[in-house]
């Protein structure tokens, strides 16, 4: 149903903050910037500080500014967690999202909580459970838990 | 006295010995395979190691599997399901992959605990960890910070600097976790067998063995299965040889059955007539057995084509005898003959034996026993076999004929002359270019199947053996010294586009020495604690995050070096090839893909200056191997052929008549050799051998047509006999569809006829005694 709803819901571009709590940082990093979603399968993310910088997902590929030859998303499970999220909703493909994860729902249409739990070993060394939360159509926050303590929090501003 | 139940026991006392020695080789014979097992195992250690390279090497135990057909599903399924059955044969396989992740199995584990051994850095100064601590931070802050925790355990990029010689060898590209071809049409598997790729047996069984897991694994979907790679072309090339073999075969016994049938006019002689060479050939293979250490194949093929002319020993005994005489009687007559051409070729080819060619001295030993054997054979054991035969048909007419006709060509003596002449004059202004040295000259694989390698090779991205450099030094921690100093240049050579690309074991396994430099350049544990702390000055890092990094850095400086038994067995297969032992001397390959331009690449490894090094184009070192082993036959052979017309003129007490019975023999045998240069593409070392089964056919000719006393009450129908069958014979195989085959068909065939007539045309004079009519 949530799905539907959002599926339904245009390309979207939209402003972020992004914080994170690293381990091995005596301080957060706060990373600004916007996301932009294109059907089907493409997300772009614009860096604007602390560092100028695109990164561009594309079917599972991540080209990091300029770069023609992608990396395997495969490496990066936190970005895994955050394209499967964003793409399995924005998309409407569940099967997307309950490949890698096991999900639940929580709240109703108006304030959801949509809780992803990795379901391969590999996955889990590395990550503990991304919770995206939103209104309605509207996706508001992404918080991602690392087993070595590191966390990240990032807010969409409408 | 009742000659039938005397017969009976000869005879199964014969085969009983027979089946005995039969027995005893194949139980205890090794046979060796191919043609590069028949190549010299003394010579340069260059030589040497490219023979064991292109028989050991590991590109030669790669077998490439393409499945075609059903849909994109049913081919994946198909291939990780035979992936897994072959997985548990670990008896015949070494290595089964269908993916990245098969060929990185173990790796990746490998690369990280020894990360500070594999990675070339040396440097690890205050501005050189500032440097790396800077890249560190942009990635921590960049939105895929949470996934890069591991830059804190490795902030040096070690492990990526390690895995740098892997990155490439990942394979064809994957669909659904399979490696698939480059349209997507075909799944695509590498498998790496335990033997060599030329020993046929162990390849047929892992060629059944895939065939058999892939036929369970199909489940009713429309795929089939290739299967390409030197393991493969082997088996089909034995495969081809062995049918048209077959099918010739049994052509041949039927002609040839019916020529002697026509003679004797009865059974028993004609199954007789095999038991000179069958007796030949397995004495002599269970000789070679006792002697040597490995039985070649090609000994085998080689050493019955030459004691092959021992097929017409029972037709000299059987056609000599006379109405109310014994066939022992017969035997005895002509045994002077018979021994003096025996006795002349068995030292003629011993004089192989002296060879430095391993090859070759087998093939000596195997013809000159062989003869030996034979000939005895025929003498003694063949007239206790059918004591009582005597001839049904009365053939004094066809022996008139043939006198006739031996008059008849002696009168064009003059045409004989112009011809052997002309031979000469066309060989000598050929030179040296009558010889196709090529080993592809005597491969009877498929081209089809040479072309389906070839295509999947380069799919998968293994290196084709057509130039490589051979580094040799005294061990191989020195060969893997010296080959990892050719790597500039051949980055270089890469660079300038003269080659596509190389593949060497430096790339996988530093030197040790190389080793111990990285691991002394490695800081103290106080000294890199106290860098760090300089070099992250004014970054946000929390030192104590580099604790795991520090650790490690003071494991590995007392890490044990890696030496080519502690990789992976990954690692180790991919490896395996390129760097062995070699007669006790270190051997380092390095395999060279898309050369554009040999003379460059020759002239820059000179130019390195690297001890050991040689550039080698494999087609061409194995054609001058090709032409050092012919070289030495032919060497040998001039020899035995001198040795032969002495020992005849000794037998003969006269050198006049050794001339005319020598002469005519040779001068078919070079006419033969014309012929051959004028209408192919050149000799090959199968020509070579099948001119020395005509030296010794054409010398039974001549001892049976020629006058010297040897033999009481000549019978100049034998010898025609005898080249009928041979012609008959070698005809068919002529007309084989392998060129190994058609090669020696035609040469045989062509050069018993010449042998005939040139020795019929200086045959003796007189017409024969009318005393044989009844």
């Amino acid at each position: 149903m949530l799905l539907k709803t959002l599926a339904g819901a245009a390309n979207r571009k939209a402003r972020f903050t992004e914080v994170n709590h690293l381990a091995s940082l005596r301080r957060a990093v706060r990373v600004y910037g916007t996301l932009q979603y294109i059907k089907p399968d493409t997300l772009i993310m614009t860096e604007g500080a602390p560092r100028k910088a695109i990164y561009r997902i594309v079917g599972g590929r991540l080209f990091v500014n300029r770069a023609r030859r992608g990396v395997s998303v495969g490496r990066y499970p936190s970005v895994i967690a955050m394209v499967s999220g964003f793409e399995g909703l924005l998309s409407g493909n569940y099967a997307l999202l309950t490949h890698d994860f096991t999900t639940r729902l929580q709240g109703n249409r108006k304030a959801w909580r949509l809780l992803l739990r990795p379901r391969l070993a590999a996955l889990k060394k590395a990550l503990i459970s991304v919770a995206i939360t939103g209104h309605g159509t509207q996706l508001t926050q992404i918080t991602t838990r690392a087993p070595n303590g590191d966390s990240s929090d990032m807010y969409i501003l409408p | 006295m009742n000659a039938r139940p005397w017969a009976f026991v000869v005879t199964t006392a014969w085969l009983a010995v027979l089946a005995i020695l039969t027995g005893f080789i194949m139980d205890t014979a090794r046979f060796g395979g191919s043609l590069t097992a028949f190549l010299p195992r003394s010579g340069s250690i260059v030589q040497r190691a490219l023979v064991r390279g292109l028989h050991k090497g590991a590109a030669s135990r790669l077998l490439l599997l393409a499945i075609r057909g059903g849909t994109g599903a049913q081919r994946t399924k198909a291939s990780r399901a035979l992936a897994r059955r072959l997985r548990r044969d670990t008896t015949n396989f070494t290595l089964i992959a269908n993916n990245g992740r098969a060929m990185a199995r173990g790796l990746e584990g490998f690369l990280f605990h020894n990360r500070y051994l594999l990675a070339p850095r040396t440097s690890w100064t205050v501005s050189a960890l500032h440097a790396d601590l800077r890249r560190d931070l942009a990635i921590l802050e960049s939105p895929a910070g949470l996934s890069a925790s591991e830059v804190v355990r490795d902030p040096t990029g070690a492990l990526m600097a390690a895995a740098g010689a892997w990155r490439g060898v990942r394979g064809p590209r994957s669909r659904h976790g399979v490696w698939v071809s480059h349209d997507g049409r075909e799944a695509l598997l590498l498998v790496k067998t335990r033997s060599s790729g030329f020993s046929v047996g162990p390849q047929r069984r892992a060629l059944d063995l895939i065939h058999a897991a892939f036929a369970r694994t199909l489940h009713h979907a429309p795929l089939s299965l290739e299967i390409g790679g030197t393991g493969a072309i082997t088996v089909a090339a034995n495969d081809k040889v062995a049918a048209s073999a077959k099918r010739l075969t049994i052509i041949d016994l039927i002609l040839v059955a019916g020529i002697l049938g026509f003679v004797y006019r009865s059974g028993p002689p004609l199954v007789v007539s095999l038991v000179p060479l069958v007796t030949g050939a397995v004495v002599a293979a269970a000789v070679i057995d006792l002697a040597f250490p490995r039985l070649a194949i090609t000994t085998l093929g080689f050493g019955t084509m030459l004691i092959g002319v021992t097929m017409d020993y029972p037709a000299y005994v059987l056609l000599h005898v006379r109405p109310g005489e014994g066939v022992a009687r017969a035997a005895r007559r002509v045994t002077r003959a018979l021994g003096l051409a025996m006795i002349a070729m068995v030292i003629g080819f011993s004089t192989m034996m002296t060879s430095h060619l391993a090859g070759l001295v087998q093939l000596g030993v195997f013809a000159a026993v062989g003869l030996a054997a034979a000939a005895i054979a025929a003498r003694f054991i063949l007239p206790l076999m059918i004591p009582a035969w005597r001839p049904t048909a009365d053939l004094s007419v066809w022996d008139d004929r043939a006198a006739r006709f031996c008059a008849g060509l002696r009168r064009v003596r003059a045409v004989v002359v112009v011809v052997a002449l002309a031979a000469v004059g066309v060989l000598w202004q050929r030179g040296g270019l009558v010889w196709d040295d090529h080993l592809s000259a005597l491969s009877p694989a498929s081209h089809t199947l040479m072309r389906a390698t070839g295509r999947l090779s380069r799919a998968f991205g293994v290196p084709g053996l057509s130039s490589l450099v051979v580094v040799t030094a005294a061990h191989r921690e020195q060969a893997l010294a010296a080959s990892a100093a050719l790597r500039p240049v051949l980055a270089r050579l890469r660079r300038e586009r003269v080659l596509a690309g190389y593949q060497l074991a430096a790339q996988y396994l530093p030197s040790v020495a190389t080793q111990r430099r990285r691991v002394r350049a490695l800081p103290a544990s106080a000294i890199l604690r106290r860098r760090l702390r300089r070099a992250a000055a004014g970054m946000p890092f929390r030192l104590r995050a580099f604790q795991g990094f520090v650790s490690a850095v003071a494991q590995a400086r007392h890490a044990r070096l890696l030496r080519p038994a502690d990789l992976p067995a990954a690692v180790r297969a991919q490896m395996g090839g390129l760097l062995m032992r070699i007669h006790g001397r270190g051997v380092a390959f390095v395999h060279l893909s898309g050369v554009r331009n040999a003379s460059r690449v020759a002239q820059a490894v000179r130019a390195s200056g690297v001890a050991g090094v040689h550039y080698v184009v494999v087609k061409r070192a194995v054609g001058r191997l090709m032409a050092r082993y012919r070289a030495a036959l032919m060497r040998h052979a001039l020899i035995a052929g001198a040795l032969m017309a002495v020992v005849i003129a000794i037998g003969l007490r006269s050198v006049r008549e050794a001339a005319r019975l020598v002469l005519p023999m040779a001068a078919a045998i070079v006419t033969t050799c014309a012929i051959l240069v004028m209408t192919g593409p050149g000799l090959t070392l199968l020509n070579l051998v099948a001119l020395l089964l005509i030296a010794g056919l054409g010398m039974g000719y001549a001892l049976f047509l020629g006058e010297h006393g040897l033999i009481i009450d000549r019978r100049p129908l034998a010898p025609w006999v005898c080249a009928a069958t041979t012609i008959t014979g070698f005809g068919v195989m002529a007309s084989a569809p392998v060129a190994m085959l058609r090669t020696v068909g035609v040469t045989v065939s062509l050069g018993a006829f010449l042998a005939l007539i040139f020795t019929a045309a200086w045959s003796w004079g007189r017409a024969p005694r009318a005393t044989r009519a009844p």
